[in-house]
């Protein structure tokens, strides 16, 4: 027992206000989002709550592009302000109640404001890894947003895990799906 | 700071109860030696054994007949059954305010043993998946089993022994909590539903006993945990009131290799009557590309009886998740009240507070809850 108040103090003690920790995906998803999200009862692969799912990189990837929950590339400017981490810092309506007011995640326990704004960096650095989520054509959906804040649903050819050039892009009454047929145009 | 001011108020409060020692897995050491002793599982857990009947039944406010159904229904000697009913409501502040209810476990257990071999199996509710678009989930998804092995046991219906089991179940690893939201089972490599596929040698006796698992992720379902590896638990009892372990882990899954090792220690307090019980690991992870975080998890909780039925735990937790940078650290302080109203029921009053990295701009806002929690035994 004491020796463990003596490391928990030690461990305050030698740690660095400097975060230098690598704002990857990868590094993102197993240290932050799994241990903090994927429970079994949430985001893990077992329950995917909301179709988001966090417990490995290439499903936070899939639930990122697919539920936008980052917007590539237009929250690199104001990451603050994407879904995510407004869902993570101030909360956004509940999706399973609609209507019950602002639900801020993870839902059991808050997330260290250090973890918050490294998310925020990998946003700002470019979103590297979670901007398209490629077919078996390697085609992936790029939804972005146009003069009056509609979406504008393209089809994008995927290089490396990111977004490479626009193949189609959607026409009004279509969208570009991630479930079926992802990187192609469907009806709305 | 945060630890140690909890520390202190765990022991203020426990001194504060009297009673004495008797039944539910906070008191290995003051009444049994060993998980054995009152369940069939060597892991602990689940159906009860002869002893764990008794023990349910002293240990209660109104006693009743502790079997399973009350012992209405004659069972033969070979076949066991029982069951975990659990749901909690209360009101919770993560840092949202919400009230708050939900069920918990819904679990039937059946075990049929042949001259050493046995079959267990655990069917029960599950959560069920999210699926796209409003759909309905179908009945096999809602409905599961979480544990399903067979086992050989070298003492025939002994408590004692070797144990071989193959199958679903739960890796032993570290002082195996009840409460799944405990640190060092949440951030400690056993979460709620980290059952998966495996094969364990198992030795157990009063002196010492030890659990060497491999495991490998569950390849029929979407699971929780996406590890494989290898897990092993050994302890020592050093004294009828004291014991000592020693715990390692090593798994790797697409991206990520983990190597927890760990200490845990429990000390039966005599004169105080309480049970301190305490588990340390520390965690190294190598993640895909840069970024290798070294962890610390740790718990520890004082359980303490009184009266003929109540039980309170006092826990103190501290999670780091990452050493080299600060404002990641959380503690969190657990109070919980069990009462046994009687062999079968059970309510809990679960408190916790947690806070995060504490002195540290990095930090982040203060957690709690306050739950009542309703668990009903078959």
């Amino acid at each position: 027992m004491k020796r463990l108040v003596l490391i928990a103090l030690w461990s305050g003690a030698c740690s660095s206000a400097t975060d230098d920790r690598p704002a990857t995906l990868d590094y993102i998803t197993e240290t932050i989002l799994a241990p903090s999200c994927a429970t079994a009862e949430c985001h893990s692969a077992f329950k995917q709550e909301v179709g988001d799912e966090f417990d490995t990189p290439a499903a936070a990837r899939r639930s990122i592009v697919a539920n936008t929950l980052v917007a590539y590339p237009d929250d690199m400017t104001v990451p603050s302000g994407s879904y995510l981490i407004q869902t993570l810092r101030v909360g956004e309506p509940s999706i399973l109640d609609p209507g019950s007011g602002l639900v801020r995640m993870p839902y059991d326990a808050a997330m260290p404001e250090a973890d918050i704004r490294l998310i925020e960096k990998w946003i700002a650095d470019g979103v590297e890894g979670a901007q398209c989520v490629p077919n078996a054509q390697d085609r992936g959906c790029l939804v972005t947003a146009g003069p009056q804040g509609e979406p504008i649903y393209q089809v994008v050819a995927c290089t490396a895990g990111n977004v490479g050039d626009v193949v189609e892009t959607c026409t009004g009454t279509q969208m570009c799906t991630f479930y079926t047929g992802n990187g192609q145009c469907v009806a709305q | 700071m945060t630890a140690g001011l909890a520390v202190a108020a765990a022991v203020a409060i426990l001194a504060l109860t009297g009673g004495r020692a008797a039944a539910y897995p906070q008191y290995q050491l003051s009444r049994d030696q060993t998980c054995t002793d009152c369940h069939l599982s060597p892991a602990g857990g689940g159906l009860l054994s002869e002893n764990g009947y008794s023990v349910a039944e002293s240990f209660s406010q109104f006693g009743t007949a502790p079997e399973f159904m009350y012992g209405k229904l004659a069972l033969p000697s070979w076949l066991a059954l029982g069951g975990d009913f659990r749901g909690a409501a209360g009101y919770i502040h993560t840092p949202d305010n919400a009230v708050t209810a939900f069920p918990m476990q819904a679990d039937v257990y059946v075990h049929a043993a042949y001259h050493g071999f046995s079959a267990q199996l655990t069917l029960g509710a599950r959560p069920a998946q999210w699926i796209q678009g409003n759909g309905t989930p179908g009945v096999l998804d809602r409905f599961w089993s979480r544990e399903h092995y067979v086992m050989w046991q070298q003492n025939d219906g002994g408590s004692d022994g070797l144990y071989v089991r193959v199958g679903r179940f739960m890796p032993v690893f570290g002082l195996r909590f009840v409460e799944h939201v405990d640190y060092t089972r949440r951030f400690g490599g056993t979460p709620l539903y980290g059952e998966t596929y495996g094969v364990a040698v198992e030795y157990v006796e009063p002196a010492w006993e030890a659990h060497l698992t491999g495991f490998i992720a569950d390849p029929l379902i979407d699971p929780v945990v996406h590890d494989s590896g290898v897990a092993g638990y050994a302890e020592v009892r050093l004294d009828p009131k004291l014991s000592v372990g020693g715990e390692a882990m090593v798994t790797t899954s697409d991206g990520l290799a983990r190597v927890r090792g760990g200490a845990t220690a429990k000390w039966q307090s005599e004169p105080a009557g309480v049970l301190i019980e305490a588990e340390l690991q520390v965690v190294h992870q190598q993640v895909n590309g840069p970024g290798a975080p070294n962890q610390i998890v740790g718990y520890v909780m004082g359980s303490r009886p009184f009266g003929s039925a109540f039980l309170l735990d006092v826990g103190v937790g501290h999670y780091d998740e990452d050493l080299a940078i600060q404002g990641l650290d959380r503690d969190g302080v657990d109070v919980n009240l069990h009462w046994f109203a009687t062999s079968h029921l059970e309510l809990v009053l679960q408190n916790r507070v947690e806070v995060i990295g504490v002195g540290s701009s990095n930090g982040g806002p203060t957690s709690g809850w306050t739950l009542l929690h309703a668990h009903y035994r078959l």
